[in-house]
């Protein structure tokens, strides 16, 4: 099984299982939750290029 | 111009990006100048230009963007509601303080107000209806819902005068016929006359009513018919008076039983009909709203859809009804809004921009919690339900023309009775014969032969409709469908099939092959349980297309998909998918997307490794006998348009190809009521085609509502006219049947009337003098003769 990691958060999350999920420049990337995935949908080219920042807080 | 400061409480605001959506809704009026909300109440303050909108233009912006107004109802019914005066009250009310929102309806005659009872009461808008001079009467809310005990009572009484009145006909026909007068029957015969009467003292009040005020109807004649001869028959079974032996008495109760049995088997069926409708529909609604789960602390608990409190979080999963209207607070998915839209494809709906969802929709895939805003009755689906209601709350009309016949002929009828009377009694002065005569006019000249004239065509004709898949609901709907001078369709559905389907597949470049593509395609769309990926796979089953084993798939919400076949990577989807998967289109393909779009179709690109290879045309199509239908219309000279929820490409298409006078698109379902009643208001005469909840309040407001019977059950109950076989091409049987239906109700008028032409003078006595009268016995015989003539010239519709 290949190891994903959530962009935002650092979570490794499993692609069979994930709800969460987007593509961005032909890559797909999982995340562990909604929060990850709205914060990544925010600013993709951020946490491509510096990697997870742990949780998101407070955001809806 | 003024500003004007309304206080509101909205319903289900919680957070500040709630109030930035309605506020978005309520900028693009472009007249509201302030709009503060407290959050934790609810209260809101709203400051708008009076000129530029309406209270109810503010009304239905809140509405619109997933929340609520607290608000209050009140229906009032109002005798003889005119199109234009029902225009003059809208607008009125419409202006009125604190009016959300007025439509008064023409074929209900009701009008319904919305208000806001921070700023107003029902008294306040009683009081305007009073300065505009209209009389009206307060509906309550119980007597809206009305299926009370009381009306199943009516039924038994309808039922029991018809078995009791049948039963007195048959005997007294039997003893005509061999000769028979046993005399104590006549006891039996007064005791039924008598039930009878007691059972429908409703129809003789009524009749008597209309009678005073001069406007005498069907039931006025019964009333005077059935009383009179009863009256007669007292006062000789009492030997008040002598009528010698020349009329059995007990024919005067037969007539009474007779006529008040055979009028009330018409009114109870009527009634069942009617009953049986409303049952559905309330069924209908309930299983829309069975049970919600709500969440609380991540505690769930269910209870009725009905009791979610405003405001509290509902959990909807995967092939799940939406319980309750509200906004999207958490997860995605897509909701198919078929029942309000027509359109079948599902809308992506997410929590990010708190998407509006509405009760009555399913949720195709995905999770969605929706803070609910509005509960039970308050839901948009609930109102379409009442719009339904509305119009089966009044009495149908259904006997118009013979009403109006009827109402003359009574006039005449009566004259002639108190000339024959006067004639006989004073100036011949014997009284015996008088009396006589007088029953015998009476005997003869039961209303029925005219009443049942109409009636009896009608049924004829709604059993012969009904083998051939059309369901009337209304007995005047052959008359009325030859009014119509406007033909109003719903497109998807009712023009068109209905369903997604691919309808063309554009392949861009040989590489590498249209076999090889069609298989990729269709191996990874057999994995997808979206509606156009399911298109994708009819399509690929159709053609007998091999599968290869999927080894990757993932689906992206809103996007489309992407997969992999051996070892091969396959995208398919929107522009936007295409996009983020660093694809570029060319200026060819994206001409190619216009397009499609332009002829209402949705493409679908497909890119192998990285490079755009093909693109998926998918639509919905005509229906094969749509041109036939509209050109047959045409030919008669009526005008024809299309009420779309569609986009107005889409709308435009077929309308062009169909060569359709005018079309409107992006409709809501209470637009389309609009549509049809400002045609109504230029004095056309509007038919209404359509399937779908988005189609049933435009169908009850119609002068004639059709409902095509593929559609949701609660259209069809909208509907006066359900065509269940799903041919569009019944329309045009309808029509032509109708006009059949109206020769035969002049045949039969026509034949009534010579009827009572001939033998009314000759009851009366005018050939007294020859030797020549009749015998009030034999009247009642020539009835039941001209009654069977009417019957048997009305069942030559079944041919």
């Amino acid at each position: 099984m290949s190891v994903h990691i959530d962009p935002v958060c650092g979570m490794i999350v499993d692609p069979e299982k994930a709800k969460y999920k987007t593509i961005y420049r032909g890559k797909v990337y999982y995340f562990c939750s909604r929060h990850c995935l709205n914060e990544f949908e925010k600013n993709p080219e951020y946490y491509i290029t510096h990697g997870p920042k742990g949780m998101p807080h407070g955001q809806s | 111009m003024a500003v004007v400061r309304e206080r509101l409480r909205l319903i289900g605001v919680d957070c500040p990006s709630c109030v930035y959506s309605i506020n978005r809704e309520l900028a693009k009026l472009g007249c509201v100048s302030n709009f503060s909300v407290d959050i934790s109440s609810g209260e809101a303050l709203i400051e708008y230009d009076d000129s530029g909108c309406s209270l109810g233009d503010i009304y239905k912006a809140v509405r619109d963007s997933g929340y609520d107004v607290v608000k209050e109802v009140a229906v009032f019914s109002v005798e003889d509601l005119d199109a234009n005066l029902a225009r003059v009250v809208e607008e009125k009310l419409s202006r009125a303080r604190g009016v959300f929102e007025c439509r008064a309806s023409v074929s209900t005659s009701m009008i319904k107000v919305i208000y806001n009872p921070l700023t107003i009461a029902q008294q306040d808008v009683e009081k305007i209806l009073l300065g505009l001079g209209i009389e009206f009467e307060h509906i309550s809310e119980e007597a809206r819902s009305g299926t009370g005990e009381g009306e199943h009572r009516l039924l038994v009484r309808r039922l029991t005068s018809f078995a009791i009145g049948l039963s007195v006909v048959l005997f007294a026909i039997l003893s005509v016929f061999t000769g028979l007068h046993i005399d104590s029957y006549v006891y039996f015969l007064a005791t039924a006359s008598v039930i009878i009467i007691i059972l429908s003292h409703d129809i003789i009040f009524r009749g008597y009513k209309s009678l005073l005020k001069l406007a005498p109807t069907m039931d006025s004649f019964v009333a005077l018919s059935s009383t009179i001869s009863f009256l007669f028959g007292v006062l000789s079974l009492s030997n008040t008076i002598s009528l010698g032996n020349e009329i059995p008495v007990s024919s005067f109760f037969e007539a009474s039983a007779g006529v008040l049995g055979f009028v009330g088997l018409g009114l109870y069926l009527e009634e069942r009909v009617r009953r049986r409708a409303w049952r559905d529909v309330e069924e209908h609604v309930k299983r829309l709203y069975s049970k919600a789960r709500i969440v609380s602390n991540e505690n769930v608990v269910e209870v009725n859809a009905d009791r979610v409190p405003l405001g509290a979080i509902v959990e909807i999963r995967a092939g799940e009804i939406v319980p309750v209207d509200g906004v999207v607070v958490e997860g995605e998915g897509y909701v198919d809004e078929s029942s309000f839209t027509g359109e079948p494809m599902p809308i992506h709906k997410k929590a990010s921009t708190r998407d509006p969802v509405l009760a009555g929709s399913k949720l195709v895939s995905g999770y969605l919690r929706v803070r609910a805003t509005r509960v039970g009755n308050e839901t948009i689906l609930y109102r379409i339900v009442e719009t339904i209601r509305e119009a089966q709350f009044y009495k149908p009309r259904i006997v118009r023309l013979a009403d109006k016949i009827v109402g003359y002929f009574t006039w005449v009828v009566i004259g002639l009775g108190i000339a024959t009377a006067l004639y006989w009694s004073i100036y011949v002065g014997d009284v015996s014969k008088a009396i006589l005569f007088v029953a015998a006019v009476f005997a003869t000249a039961c209303p029925c032969g005219i009443g049942i004239a109409i009636p009896m065509a009608v049924s004829i004709a709604v059993l012969a409709t009904a083998r051939k898949g059309i369901v009337i609901r209304r007995g005047d709907v052959f008359d009325r469908v030859l009014e119509t001078s406007v033909v109003l369709f719903d497109k998807t559905g009712t023009l068109t099939i209905g369903s997604p389907a691919v309808k063309e597949i554009v392949f861009l470049d040989g590489n590498p092959g249209a076999d090889a593509i069609l298989s990729y395609v269709c191996s990874i769309e057999s994995r997808s349980e979206h509606p156009i990926a399911k298109a994708i796979a009819n399509y690929c089953n159709e053609k007998g297309v091999e599968l290869r084993q999927v080894e990757e798939f993932e689906h992206f919400p809103g996007l489309g998909v992407v997969g992999r076949v051996n070892g091969i990577t396959v995208a398919m989807g929107n522009a936007e998918l295409m996009d983020r998967m660093g694809i570029e289109l060319s200026n060819n393909i994206e001409k190619l997307l216009k397009e499609i779009g332009e002829r209402g179709g949705t493409p679908v690109i497909v890119a192998v490794e990285g490079r755009p290879v093909a693109v998926i045309e998918i639509s919905d199509s005509l229906r094969p006998e749509a041109a036939k239908v509209v050109s047959y219309l045409k030919s008669l000279g009526l005008r024809i348009g299309i009420a779309s929820g569609d986009v107005q490409e889409a709308v435009k298409h077929y309308a062009e190809m169909l060569k359709i006078d005018f079309y409107y698109y992006k409709l809501k379902p209470l637009d389309k009521v609009d549509v049809v009643k400002k045609l109504q208001l230029n004095g056309e005469k509007v038919l209404y085609v359509g399937d779908g909840i988005n189609d049933a309040a435009a169908i009850s407001a119609a002068n004639i509502g059709v409902a095509m019977g593929s559609g949701a059950d609660i259209s069809k109950e909208a509907g006066d006219v359900i065509i269940t076989s799903n041919r569009l091409t019944d329309i045009v049987f309808l029509i032509e049947f109708s006009k059949k239906v109206r020769r035969k109700f002049l045949e039969n008028i026509f034949w009534a009337l010579i009827y009572n032409t001939i033998l009314l003078p000759i009851a009366a006595g005018a050939l007294y003098s020859y030797g020549i009268f009749i015998k009030p016995e034999l009247g009642a015989v020539a009835m039941v003769l001209s009654d069977a003539s009417v019957v048997l010239n009305s069942l030559r519709l079944l041919k």
